[in-house]
């Protein structure tokens, strides 16, 4: 039966689907009745607590097949994947460094990229993540094995038109430290006049239009 | 000691602070997923855990030469380094064990007198003496001697201080060899008793840092990243308009410049250890740059932020957090306590029972650790309020630890030990008390402390 669902904080489209049998998210996303939030949100994995997902009866497919053979069914969906460059301010991306990505249950060991991407399919039920980079450090001139952690909340980046996305994404910059939850707004102000600074921008400590793409651009969604 | 609840643990030392920084809270990031090729920057922030303040009591008037006193906040540095260094062992893959120190960025700070670039290289050359001083960079020194003319009086005042400190070393004439005497002169670490610290050697414990124990490790030939000035955009404070008319009088530049003595400060900050900055991504501009990069990181209202003086009252950074021009400072220090330079009046008050055990000739003093600060009342000074007699103890500093007692003729009564004050001005308690010492070694039962801004 068709029915609305409505987004909680930390859900995307691919878990959401999931979580009604749907194999392929984009048979949600795509239905004609989800067309103005795809207008709004344009990225499936960034949705806003509230939003109003149409879901979609689920049409049976059909397949003809020799009974007395074997046939082999493969799901035409892209993984979900968790996709993370790994910078230090002001100083060099974590470039090329063995880390453990931790997520629920499971854990793998990759290296990062030349620009510090640190990538891996995930679960779609997957809420959190930790990153853990073997990285060294001078001291004395001697090279000493160290220790970098990174914990994720999974798909609870809100979108780049919502105050808690603007927010999340400076956090992750390194430009807000306050509380994510209650928004500090002197904090705030520091924080995008930083970004605009260093960004090129015209300074004045709001997060306009222009400054939210080019906080999209910069963050990378 | 100090106020450990908060974790802060200031200790001021007659002429500066140390303190740490309250703890930064750490939220996960909140990242997103994708399907196709969307990414999360993901930087790991830079906030320093600790700060360290040399106050303008520890410089000539005007100039970057360091007085000797400045000892008693060097070995406050070497504390504060201990207690935020990392030890690694054999748990961390560390074979021998290692400690990694917190790497260090020095700030110097002008006050508003004189032109923004006259300050700027003021400040940068203050940042330059500290940071010369401690990693022994006598060259450094040299260069900025010769560009502030430090003269006889500073050479005799070095030679003064070795002799000193070292019976049996004859100081220099001058240069970079009696720079280099007095240098390792005043960074001789003592113990608890104040006794100079001797090592293995027998020879005395001294302060010496490298350049790879500052935030760009020495990377940028002109400390890019480790030091630099900040001339006179951070003020802690402002005069009011009436005071600064006053000031502006020829009459008045000495009472100005007195009043203006927070406002000219060097700061050093600790940051975490392992944090390492490169010198062209960072965003203050050298000491011997000018201002304009200084500007670039400037609110954008950062102009009226340091300049706006208010009708009939002062404006301070630790009240309104509105004081200082530089965003990027502010950014590092905006919870700092070595940026907190008020001054506050306590008030304390002794119950007045039948058996007061003092006459009322006696008379109370208090007296602060370092001995900087004493204050004498006699007993009629008191204001009476209820069955208390209240003192007011005026310009007390976070930090500093004071003594109370009362002496009548030849008795002694401890009313409080060492205690911080400022510790005790909690807004919640109508009535803070300080403990008594000795407890039971007293005549009678001579008071009670109660605290109030």
């Amino acid at each position: 039966m068709p029915g609305m669902h409505t987004v909680q904080q930390g859900e995307h489209m691919s878990g959401i689907a999931q979580q009604y049998g749907f194999s392929d998210y984009n048979t949600i996303w795509n239905d004609p009745n989800n067309a103005a939030l795809q207008a709004q949100r344009q990225n499936p994995n960034v949705l806003n607590p509230g939003d109003q997902v149409y879901i979609p009866d689920k049409t049976a497919g059909s397949y003809s097949g020799a009974t007395d053979q074997q046939h082999k069914f493969t799901s035409a969906v892209k993984p979900l994947t968790l996709q993370v460059t790994l910078q230090q301010m002001y100083y060099e991306p974590i470039a090329n460094k063995s880390c453990q990505l931790t997520v629920g249950l499971d854990q793998w060991n990759v290296t990062s990229d030349g620009n510090g991407l640190v990538q891996h399919s995930i679960s779609k039920t997957a809420t959190d993540a930790t990153v853990t980079v073997n990285d060294t450090i001078t001291v004395e001139g001697a090279s000493v094995p160290w220790q970098i952690e990174l914990d994720f909340k999974i798909g609870s980046l809100d979108p780049i038109d919502q105050q808690s996305g603007q927010v999340a994404r400076l956090a992750n910059l390194g430009y807000y430290r306050g509380s994510l939850d209650t928004v500090d707004a002197t904090e705030l102000e520091s924080a995008v006049e930083e970004f605009q600074c260093d960004n090129g921008l015209d300074l004045d400590g709001i997060c306009g239009p222009a400054t939210q793409a080019k906080l999209k651009d910069v963050y990378g969604c | 000691m100090g106020d450990s609840s908060t974790g802060i643990n200031r200790k001021s030392t007659g002429g500066g602070l140390s303190a740490s920084h309250p703890p930064a809270s750490g939220n996960p990031a909140r990242v997103g997923t994708t399907t196709t090729s969307e990414q999360n920057l993901v930087r790991t922030a830079l906030l320093p855990v600790a700060c360290w303040r040399v106050d303008d009591i520890r410089f000539d008037f005007d100039s970057s030469f360091v007085r000797p006193e400045i000892g008693a906040e060097i070995r406050e540095l070497a504390n504060l380094r201990e207690q935020h260094k990392k030890d690694l062992g054999q748990a961390d893959g560390v074979n021998p064990p290692v400690t990694v120190y917190p790497p260090l960025g020095i700030f110097g700070h002008a006050d508003p007198v004189g032109t923004d670039d006259y300050n700027k290289s003021l400040s940068g050359r203050r940042a330059k003496a500290i940071y010369g001083l401690i990693t022994r960079n006598t060259q450094l020194w040299q260069v900025i001697s010769s560009q502030e003319s430090w003269g006889q009086p500073a050479v005799q005042l070095m030679q003064q201080t070795v002799s000193q400190s070292s019976p049996g070393v004859t100081p220099a004439q001058g240069g970079a060899a009696l720079f280099q005497q007095y240098m390792d002169a005043i960074c001789v670490l003592s113990d608890s008793s104040g006794q100079p610290q001797s090592g293995e050697d027998g020879n005395p414990v001294r302060f010496q840092l490298k350049p790879a124990d500052f935030l760009a490790q020495g990377a940028n030939s002109a400390g890019k990243g480790d030091y630099q000035g900040c001339s006179e955009f951070n003020p802690v404070l402002l005069f009011s308009q009436e005071e600064q008319t006053e000031y502006e009088q020829a009459d008045n530049h000495d009472l100005r410049n007195q009043q203006n003595a927070p406002n000219r400060r060097v700061m050093a900050l600790l940051f975490p250890p392992g944090s390492q900055v490169d010198p062209d991504k960072w965003p203050c501009p050298s000491a011997d740059d000018g201002i304009s990069g200084c500007q670039k990181r400037f609110w954008s209202n950062g102009e009226n932020r340091r300049s706006q003086l208010l009708s009939g009252q002062r404006r301070e950074f630790a009240q309104t957090k509105d004081t200082f021009a530089c965003r990027f400072y502010q950014r590092l220090v905006d919870s700092s306590p070595c940026e907190d330079t008020r001054v506050f009046d306590f008030e304390y008050g002794l119950q007045m029972t039948a058996d007061l055990p003092w006459s009322s000739s006696a008379r109370l003093r208090v007296y602060s650790e370092d001995g900087s600060q004493e204050q004498v009342f006699q007993m009629s000074q008191g204001q009476t309020a209820g069955d208390y007699l209240y003192f007011t103890f005026s310009q007390c500093k976070p930090g500093v630890r004071y003594a109370c007692e009362i002496r009548d003729g030849q008795v002694l009564v401890s009313l409080f030990p060492l205690t911080e004050l400022f510790g005790l001005l909690d807004p919640q308690v109508e009535q803070n008390t300080i403990p008594l010492f000795p407890p039971n070694s007293l005549p009678g039962q001579p008071g009670y402390g109660g605290g109030n801004s």
